[in-house]
């Protein structure tokens, strides 16, 4: 665990430096009319103490083993989830609602839930419709069409 | 007369079928997730937040409060029957309740914890009742000073109560308090932190951060683990206690109630501790505590009752003062301030058909959930046996579109999603996210407060000492700093963790 210890009070550390050095750009005013970088000094400035201290005892403790992931396989799972998240992202607005949630759902259900690919496409394909209807005809959110907007 | 009055006009407000139908719907929403292991009651609040916006607030709050305290109720479900808490405040449950169900008393287990979890949640809403508004008229004395004061106080109180070191916790109550100055500076109109986007003029959303910290961090965790055990394949019957069970049961319930009651109005004092505290107590006081942990019936109905009374008592500081005292109440203090009602002294006098139905719904709401959770526990216990791998794409589904319709824009699903790593890792490290979380929805108000307080006492901070109140907040904030570190302190503190 030290090891994790000592990284996660160095990046406090430097988030606390971050806000600390924007607050003094944004000016600290006077302390009777402060500031709009009066608030973020002062709390970037308790929160690199704190990093400090957290830092300070990481280096005192025993090195001990600590596996990050729970099992060694556990890492591919939920990078994937991740990385469908990504793509998720990056492909709404271009493939449209429909067709990036379809991907979304089929290859998670596939690959994660490590379902058959007919039990796949049949779940994904009706929660897909499902899901358009719910959320573009009755509750009336402006879902993204992408390339599909001439059928649309 | 006035509580009467009031609860009269909330009663002729909650009995419109639209709003017994949202009340229904929260209360059922809130038991299915309190059953599903893997996600909590601050995950569903941040998911479904979006889905409230078209409707009026009342309605909205009524919807999002039946979701908690119905988490409260169907998390001793799974604690039950396979021995994993639905949600965390019921983990205590797992003790006696599991070992219950092993001595083939899995119906008793249940039914007692659905009936004391509905006597304590429905003597709580009438101490709710009595309660809030004269504490609401108390705080109308209140400036801004006393609010710093209390801010303080209660982030420190969270910290204190919190999952981990003192410190890490503080931390993340600084790093949510710097993330809320992000966006436009509401005295000078300067831009903080905003990387010249046009995206974060308005700062981060709290609904896509929520989501990320409680529903997406929740997810990821989750399938790091292997399959849900399943379910005991034992029929649940006989839920309704003995009279044995019930002479048993009788005082553990009226003990967690008023334990969990006030619990639940401290700041931090959540559903989780208090459970931990009552079983404590009922352990000491019980003539036979060789049988906790054996499937002792006062080890379910005490705990259980006593989260139920924490949670609703919760919403007396939430809906007098404006402060929540829980991630779920930041949730649900959110939500008011979207539909442009600010909780605190002012709304029983602004908004009394808000505060007077959501209290009325509270009463109406305990009885759905008893009628959800005793008759119907059967179906509830067999929804257990759907694999989560099922449900997960489906809940991350509802979170990108969920923060998607926020503003349309791919931006808020992206804070979503950094969120969620970012919660991840936090638990991963051992950093509780929920002070981030209180701290990023209180930090407005308390930056708000403090630059006024400096700027009528001409800079002077002796003005937080000097005012009886504040001093009095400051004073116990400091204590808890102070204890935290001392010794005996520190070691009671991490027994009540245990």
């Amino acid at each position: 665990m030290k090891i994790y210890q000592i990284i996660g009070g160095l990046f406090w550390l430097i988030v606390g430096f971050f806000f600390c050095v924007g607050g003094i750009r944004l000016g600290f005013g006077a302390w009777h009319a402060p500031g709009a970088g009066f608030f973020p000094m002062v709390v970037s400035i308790i929160l690199i103490i704190l990093s400090f201290l957290t830092f300070s005892n990481s280096l005192s403790l025993q090195f001990e083993a600590y596996s990050f992931w729970k099992h060694s396989g556990s890492w591919k799972t939920v990078g994937f989830v991740v990385a469908c998240l990504l793509f998720y992202i990056c492909a709404l607005e271009f493939l449209g609602y429909l067709l990036t949630t379809f991907i979304f759902l089929s290859v998670l259900l596939r690959f994660v839930g490590k379902r058959g690919m007919l039990k796949t496409l049949i779940i994904s394909g009706t929660a897909c419709a499902a899901s358009y209807y719910g959320f573009k005809v009755l509750l009336m959110v402006p879902l993204p069409t992408g390339i599909l907007v001439t059928f649309l | 007369m006035e509580a009467l009055s009031g609860i009269i006009h909330g009663f002729s407000i909650a009995l419109d079928p639209q709003i017994l139908f949202f009340c229904f719907l929260g209360c059922f929403l809130g038991t299915l997730i309190g059953v599903l292991p893997g996600i909590g009651p601050g995950g569903a609040l941040a998911i479904l937040l979006p889905v409230t916006f078209g409707i009026p607030p009342a309605t909205a709050i009524i919807m999002l409060a039946g979701i908690y305290y119905g988490a409260m109720y169907g998390g001793s479900t799974t604690s039950i029957l396979i021995n994993i808490p639905g949600e965390a405040a019921s983990v205590i449950t797992c003790i006696d309740g599991y070992q219950m169900a092993r001595n083939g008393r899995a119906g008793p287990a249940l039914g007692i914890s659905a009936i004391g979890s509905f006597i304590a949640g429905t003597i709580c809403v009438l101490g709710l009742m009595l309660v809030a508004p004269p504490l609401a008229r108390f705080a109308l004395k209140f400036t801004s000073v006393e609010y710093v004061s209390i801010i303080l106080f209660g982030l420190t109180l969270l910290s204190f109560l919190g999952s981990g070191t003192m410190v890490k916790s503080l931390m993340m109550a600084a790093v949510g308090l710097l993330i809320a100055t992000v966006g436009t500076d509401p005295v000078e109109g300067v831009q903080r932190y905003t990387f010249d986007s046009i995206y974060m003029l308005e700062g981060v959303g709290l609904v896509p951060v929520a989501m990320g910290l409680f529903g997406i961090s929740e997810i990821l965790l989750n399938l790091e683990e292997k399959e849900i055990p399943s379910i005991l394949r034992e029929k649940v019957d006989h839920l309704y206690p003995t009279m044995k069970d019930w002479r048993d049961s009788r005082a553990p319930i009226l003990r967690g109630t008023v334990i969990g009651f006030f619990i639940g109005l401290l700041p931090g004092g959540n559903a989780i501790i208090s459970s931990i505290i009552d079983y404590a107590v009922e352990k000491r006081l019980s003539k036979r505590p060789e049988t906790f942990g054996n499937g002792a019936i006062e080890g379910v109905a005490g705990p259980e009752s006593a989260n139920n009374a924490s949670s609703t008592a919760s919403f007396v500081p939430l809906l007098s003062l404006g402060i929540p005292t829980n991630a779920v109440m930041a949730l649900l203090l959110a939500s008011l301030m979207i539909h442009n009602v600010l909780p605190g002294p002012m709304l029983i006098k602004q908004h009394p058909d808000v505060f007077w139905s959501v209290i009325a719904s509270m009463y109406i709401g305990n009885i759905m959930l008893l009628v959800l959770n005793l008759p119907l526990v059967g179906i509830w216990a067999r929804l257990l046996a759907v694999p989560y791998y099922y449900l997960f794409p489906f809940i991350l589904l509802f979170c990108a579109i969920g923060s998607y319709t926020l503003s349309n824009t791919l931006f808020d699903i992206s804070v979503m999603l950094f969120f969620g790593v970012i919660g991840f890792l936090l638990r991963k490290f051992e950093y509780d996210p929920t002070p981030l979380i209180l701290a990023f929805v209180l930090g407005p108000m308390l930056e708000d407060n403090f630059r006024r307080s400096l700027t009528i006492s001409g800079g002077s901070f002796l003005v937080f000492i000097k005012r009886p109140i504040s001093a009095i907040f400051l004073i116990a904030a400091f204590f808890l700093l102070v204890s935290s570190i001392t010794p005996v302190f520190k070691k009671a503190r991490d027994l009540s963790r245990v």
